[in-house]
């Protein structure tokens, strides 16, 4: 499945709504559901936050085979950024000091198997790999 | 679609799905807690870093003043996300 979406916030509701009738034709399981769908609002919503350009829209493509999904998020027009650098949350750090900024990236990396990123010509490419245990999977025949 | 509202007895009641596109409604009820108060999850079906960072907010204004939120009733994936996110350090969970 691929659809595009605009490099706006609202269009997250289009892009959930993609999502999910992929994990239900699929019968996906809620707890990857979820790990997967929060890892594409976190890095979507980096693009559209820290991009730098609205030129064109955001591919989004999910792919099921037996044992894992693949996602993939293709910006074809932005500036570099590298999700696999996001720092990890310190717990010494005072509430009043602990910073938001770089948590989603922090929890996205820990609930998935796999985090690539391709830069070329202004055009990246996020790389998103779910494994999926068989009771993720419900009576799945696809 | 997501939902926030106030139940009679002060509770923070959150239904459906807290996305960074529904920060500002999170917000229109976060931003007038000024004493403690309890978040109920039991309805809230995802929340994302942006939910975290809203309730992160909250947290830290009233703290100076000797208040905290308690969380509520979280589903088991959420739980994850927040002990990943370390802030079951950050906030009374129950």
């Amino acid at each position: 499945m691929e659809q595009q979406f605009p490099k706006e916030l609202h269009a997250l509701d289009a892009i959930f709504g993609f999502l999910d009738r992929f994990y239900s034709e699929h019968r996906i399981d809620r707890a990857p559901a979820y790990a997967l769908s929060l890892a594409v609002e976190e890095f979507f919503t980096n693009i559209v936050k820290y991009g730098g350009s609205k030129k064109g829209e955001v591919t989004i493509s999910a792919a099921y085979e037996p044992g894992r999904v693949t996602v993939l998020i293709v910006d074809p027009d932005g500036v570099r950024f590298d999700p696999t650098q996001a720092q990890v949350p310190q717990d010494d750090v005072p509430l009043d000091r602990r910073p938001v900024g770089g948590l989603g990236i922090h929890i996205t990396r820990q609930m998935l198997d796999t985090v690539r990123y391709e830069y070329r010509d202004r055009k990246g490419t996020l790389t998103l790999v779910k494994n999926l245990e068989p009771q993720h999977v419900q009576n799945n025949t696809k | 679609m997501f939902k926030i509202t106030r139940s009679e007895d002060g509770r923070i009641l959150l239904e459906g799905r807290l996305d960074a596109s529904q920060v500002e409604t999170a917000a229109q009820i976060l931003d007038t807690v000024n004493t403690s108060a309890v978040v109920d999850f039991a309805h809230l079906d995802y929340i994302s870093s942006a939910g975290l960072g809203i309730l992160l907010k909250t947290q830290k204004r009233i703290s100076a003043g000797g208040n905290s939120l308690k969380l509520i009733n979280m589903n088991k994936m959420i739980r994850d996300v927040f002990r990943i996110a370390r802030f079951d350090l950050v906030f009374t969970i129950e």
